[in-house]
């Protein structure tokens, strides 16, 4: 049996489902599955930073999936995830050039989030779980539904954390009274993160419940 | 029972009611008109939070609930009399809504609100939660204040050799410090009361104390700034009202629970010179007082399953 | 003596004032998947701390002999990432020469041990904070050991959080980043001031 009837084999008996438009509701990876919170809740504290992040993550994780779909599935598990992750090293590092040559100081300000998004959970655990379980087609459907479903959410994170925490965006004030600075901080990404997830769960039970 | 139940949970927060209204009486008189305008506003928030927030989740108001009540009061004595009112409307629902009700409401949470809340505060805003007017300065009941204000008791002893205050004025609460938590001898007769009818728990006090005093003796430097501790940073206040209140039911339990509070609160005075250290103490010792109180749980109901001779199933 | 007070202020820092997981919000991804199963706490504990001390040992190498390079920083990610691989590849084999037959079942904590915020994190920051050998081992136990905290604290109250009583928007995950906020928040006051990215 070729590879892609093997995936097709596996993919009718896993528990899987391919739902991309869920992506950016019911299974958001960061506000319904809790996956890459911590670059979320560290580093997206304002728009920009929100914006930075996500394109960074998308690139990489993008890239590396893409090159990481190619390696043969007749290699062992432990091998594939030690595979994925020198990928995703080795696209570390012209991405990261790449943002030091567009934006320098913000790419110095990401510090270490920068080189954490190496081991986020898409390359080295949804990928196995998920991604390489579809046919092409539908793993890149999924894999850029899911990266734009984190995006978003990351960026909302990001816009609100900012114009609580400082009363405007990027700077420019829109005249709000009151602020919490402490939103700003990891423990307010935390809180902000937790309060989206279960805004998000609320607005898809009720958009299940319309829907039936 | 389930009367029964309901009473004893009116009698536990009208008691703890009745002493911080006691308190708050004392704050009156210290600091005028606004600090019953604040206490009477916070109040106020945390019902009506409370209020909202049950009947957004679809379940019957309980009146008899005096817990947010509680809570609002709680919210008010700690904070300077000076406090701009929104602090304390920010203070109440972030308390109530997300500390209390957003963990399953009264009787799930884990945290005092009160002191979540307060912590909150404390960082958001720390210039005017962490400024005090002077004992007798009646401020203004505009939400802006326009009188001086002074770094509290606990943070000029952090640095100061000596006290600027005599220890009978201490002891009285007129040094600069929260509303309701600097008056010693009240808080005193506060806790011994609430021991005396088990609603606190002296054991807890009791270890945590000597175990705080053992961290002063250790890292502070000497035996000279306990009374100091003892009396400042809201240590008496949160540890009658919050810690000792939410002790396990166990003597081993209650002690253990003390241990670990004593030395939270001793390494945030002495290791990061916090000014309000028991506070900080109180929200981090709260899953750990929950940790000892489910083990006693698991064990009780394993005890009963071995005494009724039948086989518990795993856990 | 010195050394002793100098590893007993390094152990009671990483553990509370710089909590790798509540003071800077790393490995929180696995400690919401962990959580969920009481018994598998411990173990993974063992494998986070571990995998920080045996990395950071690693790192101390790494350190020596390429920290003064040209664009070191900006290769260095992809050393940092071999040597993630060298241990999980080394894991594995010892855990199936000695627990043969266990293997599958805790081979994905391993995985999650291995390839981990928290861990990966743990090595950038040590490689700013560090110079000698016993630094880099301490900051990596206390690391590892100040997850462990976080990670006992969160699935101890698990099935409060995920319990009944719990509004149904909150139950679970949701209410898991409330409560590390809350926590966060309060061990945000042992260090005073938000720790830095670098």
């Amino acid at each position: 049996m070729s590879e892609q009837e093997q995936l097709r084999e596996q993919n009718k008996t896993s528990d899987y489902k391919f739902s991309p438009a869920a992506n950016f509701l019911r299974k958001n990876p960061l506000l319904a599955c809790g996956l890459a919170v911590s670059p979320a809740v560290l580093y997206a504290d304002t728009l920009e930073n929100a914006i930075i992040l996500s394109m960074f993550m998308t690139l990489l994780t993008f890239l590396t999936l893409t090159i990481s779909s190619f390696i043969p599935r007749k290699i062992v598990y432990t091998s594939r995830v030690i595979l994925y992750t020198l990928i995703g090293a080795l696209m570390f590092v012209p991405i990261y050039i790449l943002f030091s040559k567009i934006m320098p100081e913000k790419t110095v300000s990401m510090g270490i989030i920068a080189p954490l998004l190496i081991t986020n959970p898409f390359i080295v655990s949804r990928s196995e779980l998920q991604f390489f379980r579809e046919s092409k087609g539908k793993m890149f459907a999924d894999i850029l539904t899911t990266l734009a479903g984190y995006d978003i959410a990351v960026i909302i994170i990001g816009f609100l954390r900012e114009l609580l925490s400082t009363g405007g965006i990027g700077g420019q004030l829109y005249g709000i009274k009151y602020t919490f600075s402490g939103i700003g901080y990891p423990f307010g990404g935390f809180l902000a993160v937790g309060l989206l997830a279960a805004a998000v769960r609320l607005i898809s039970r009720l958009v299940r419940r319309k829907s039936k | 029972m389930k009367n029964a139940n309901e009473k004893t949970d009116i009698q536990i927060h009208g008691n703890i009611l009745m002493c911080l209204m006691v308190l708050l009486g004392m704050a009156v008189y210290y600091y005028g008109l606004r600090a019953l305008v604040t206490a009477a506003l916070s109040a106020a928030v945390c019902v009506f939070c409370d209020f909202v927030c049950v009947k957004m989740r679809k379940r019957d108001v309980d009146f008899s609930d005096l817990s947010s009540l509680c809570t609002g009061l709680a919210i008010a004595l700690m904070m300077p009399a000076s406090v701009p009112y929104y602090i304390i409307v920010i203070c109440g629902v972030f308390g109530t809504a997300i500390v209390k009700h957003c963990f399953g409401g009264h009787g799930c949470e884990i945290f005092s609100p009160a002191c979540a809340a307060y912590i909150f505060a404390e960082i958001c805003y720390s210039s005017e939660v962490l400024s005090y007017p002077k004992v007798f300065d009646r401020p203004d009941l505009r939400s802006a204040v326009s009188n001086d204000l002074f770094p509290s008791f606990s943070k000029t002893m952090q640095t100061a050799t000596t006290s600027p205050v005599s220890d009978y004025e201490m002891l009285i609460g007129r040094c600069l410090s929260p509303m309701g938590t600097g008056i010693i001898v009240l808080l005193a007769v506060m806790g011994i009361y609430l021991m005396a009818v088990r609603i606190s728990s002296f054991e807890v006090f009791l270890s945590q104390t000597a175990v705080y005093a053992l961290s002063a003796l250790i890292l502070g430097g000497g035996a000279s700034g306990i009374k100091y501790d003892i009396c400042g940073g809201m240590y008496l206040f949160v540890s009658i009202f919050i810690i000792c209140r939410n002790a396990p039911k166990t003597l081993k339990g209650r002690i253990i629970y003390g241990i670990c509070s004593g030395a939270l609160i001793g390494i945030f005075r002495y290791c990061a010179l916090a000014e309000n250290p028991a506070v900080y103490a109180a929200v981090i010792a709260a899953p750990v007082g929950i940790i000892i109180s489910d083990r006693e749980a698991q064990r009780k109901e394993a005890a009963a399953d071995v005494g009724t001779g039948t086989a518990s199933g795993a856990e | 003596m010195e050394i002793i007070k100098s590893i007993i202020v390094t152990l009671f820092v990483m553990i509370f004032t710089e909590n790798i997981a509540l003071s800077r919000s790393l490995g929180t991804d696995t400690i919401v998947a962990v959580s969920k199963n009481r018994k598998s706490i411990f173990g993974f504990s063992a494998a986070v701390t571990y995998m920080c001390t045996a990395a950071n040992i690693l790192v101390w190498l790494v350190e020596r002999n390429f920290r003064n390079a040209a664009d070191y920083r900006t290769y260095q990610p992809v050393f940092y990432i071999c040597i993630l691989c060298v241990l999980y590849f080394v894991t594995i084999m010892l855990v199936w020469k000695f627990m043969g037959d266990r293997i599958e079942s805790i081979r994905k904590y391993i995985h999650f041990a291995v390839f981990n915020s928290a861990v990966l994190g743990t090595m950038l920051l040590s490689s700013v904070d560090c110079r000698s050998l016993h630094e880099y081992v301490i900051y990596g136990l206390g690391s590892g050991l100040g997850y462990s905290l976080a990670l006992y604290l969160t699935a101890s109250v698990y099935d409060r959080l995920n319990s009944e009583r719990v509004p149904a928007a909150f139950r679970g995950y949701p209410l898991i980043m409330i409560y590390l906020g809350i926590l966060s928040m309060a061990f945000f006051g042992l260090s005073g001031m938000p720790l830095g990215t670098f």
